[in-house]
């Protein structure tokens, strides 16, 4: 099941903000089709880590690689936004486009960035509505939409982009804890389907059931890496052992 | 002879007629004004907004220039002042419309650039995610959503403008309170004639802003931003 083939490569990644180290020295590589979990107390970089993976922070030292070619460095605006076209994100406040409805939300950047025909954007929105089971809010506005089921629009929205990749920002934290299961089931279908995947999240039982690695970060540096098993049972860092008790 | 008119037929058979020819003129200065005012605004907005360091101080000179002197001055400066400088002769028609676009273009650009500013920093990052270029983001997404926040102060603006096509008078361009001033003075019966004229810009900005509403409940039926 799992190929060899590297579609992110973190090189010594830095980042400040004025005087303060948000990222240290991080470094790893995702393959294609793995989830990688990243769990860590809040400041410990995690988000920051993953906004620099499509250049939303740019960082300040360091190198991301994309399918071999570097991100975002000196590049023309237009090939950072060719290589943000293969990269989706979801956000913790799903940030749909409030002035447009479902379809138009889900269809302007296949439309805009892609130049995929009328036809191709809907055929891909309806299909991706359908997975997410959301086909019967398609003419809806994002305000007539629970908090649940604007984020599973978001992550249908950046699947319409058919991209190599899906970085997930918290996804659910802002969800009344009724509507976070329905968010979370779509996550799991989509690690399932082969989907690659790198997810900033608080949902340890998410991360036990789905994640292939887990990421453990804090103060800015990668603590401790393994698979589910390794890093829940048997920790090695005292500061992974310390914050895994407190949860 | 016309002392003996009462005021409805006096109103009627002459204040009326002649200021409607007024008014004409001050609703083409204040459409054309408007419009052009507008496109304006919108570029040195986004000049003020954008990422290169000489377009922003372009724009905040601009801004603190109109916006910092007499609208009157102006008026004055593009009409009787540019012949000497660059000689260029415009007449007062021209000449008023480039003074009220130009002075409208500095108010309504601090308008559009505060309601860009209002956009929550998520949309700009989930359609630079999605890929979308920073003028697809501007144009697509931001600018779309700030349509209905900035109806009321733009109504202001316009309100503001419409009036203020009354200074044009000094230049002699035969607007509504030039007309109005003239037959005040030829039939020495001012209150009949200020009143219609003052009901006439009340009108104008009535209906301005009666439009608008319409446009914010439209835009409110659309997704409610």
């Amino acid at each position: 099941m799992k190929s060899t083939e590297v579609i992110l490569t973190i090189k010594n990644l830095e980042k400040t903000f004025g005087p303060l180290q948000v990222l240290k020295d991080i470094s790893t590589e995702i393959t294609k089709g793995e989830v990688v979990v990243i769990i860590g107390p809040s400041g410990s970089g995690k988000s920051t880590l993953l906004r620099c993976l499509n250049y939303l922070e740019v960082p300040t030292s360091g190198e991301i690689h994309f399918k071999n070619e570097r991100v975002g460095h000196k590049k023309k605006e237009k090939e950072l936004d060719l290589q943000r076209s293969q990269i989706g994100m979801v956000f913790q406040s799903f940030n749909l486009f409030p002035h447009l409805n479902v379809l138009e939300n889900l269809t302007i950047a296949p439309l805009s960035v892609l130049d995929v025909s009328k036809e191709e954007a809907e055929a891909r929105a309806t299909d991706y509505l359908k997975k997410v089971g959301l086909l019967e809010k398609i003419h809806a506005y994002p305000r007539e939409l629970s908090g649940g089921q604007q984020q599973r629009v978001a992550i249908a929205r950046a699947l319409c982009m058919k991209p190599e990749v899906m970085l997930f920002d918290e996804a659910t934290s802002a969800l009344d804890p009724e509507l976070v299961g329905e968010v979370l089931k779509v996550m799991k279908e989509l690690a399932l389907s082969g989907m690659t995947m790198v997810v900033v999240t608080h949902e340890m039982d998410f991360a036990r059931e789905v994640a292939d690695r887990v990421l453990f970060m804090d103060g800015g540096v990668i603590v401790e890496e393994g698979s589910p098993a390794e890093l829940f049972h048997s920790p090695k860092e005292k500061r992974t052992q310390d914050f895994l008790r407190k949860l | 002879m016309e002392e003996t008119l009462g005021f409805w037929a006096f109103s009627h058979t002459i204040v009326i007629p002649r200021l409607m020819e007024g008014i004409w003129i001050t609703l083409k200065l204040a459409i054309l004004s408007g419009v052009i005012g507008f496109i304006l605004g919108m570029i040195i907005a986004l000049m003020r907004l954008s990422r290169f360091k000489m377009m922003n101080w372009l724009a905040l000179g601009y801004v603190t220039l109109f916006r910092g002197t007499p609208l009157l001055l102006q008026i004055l400066f593009i009409y009787f002042a540019l012949p000497t400088l660059i000689n260029v002769n415009l007449d007062s028609f021209p000449a008023g419309i480039l003074a009220l676009s130009l002075n409208c273009a500095a108010y309504l650009a601090e308008i559009f650039r505060a309601g860009i500013l209002s956009i929550p920093k998520g949309q700009t990052e989930a359609a630079k995610a999605l890929g979308l270029s920073h003028n697809q983001t501007m144009f697509k997404i931001i600018i779309p959503q700030t349509y209905r926040r900035i109806i009321p102060p733009v109504v202001n603006e316009f309100s503001a403008l419409t009036k203020e096509t009354s200074l044009v008078s000094v230049i002699s361009l035969g607007e509504l309170l030039y007309v109005t001033q003239r037959i005040g003075a030829k039939y020495l019966r001012p209150w009949e004639v200020y009143f219609w004229s003052g009901l006439g810009y009340l009108m104008i900005v009535l209906l301005l802003s009666y439009v608008a509403s319409r446009l914010e409940r439209n835009l409110l039926l659309k997704g409610g931003v």
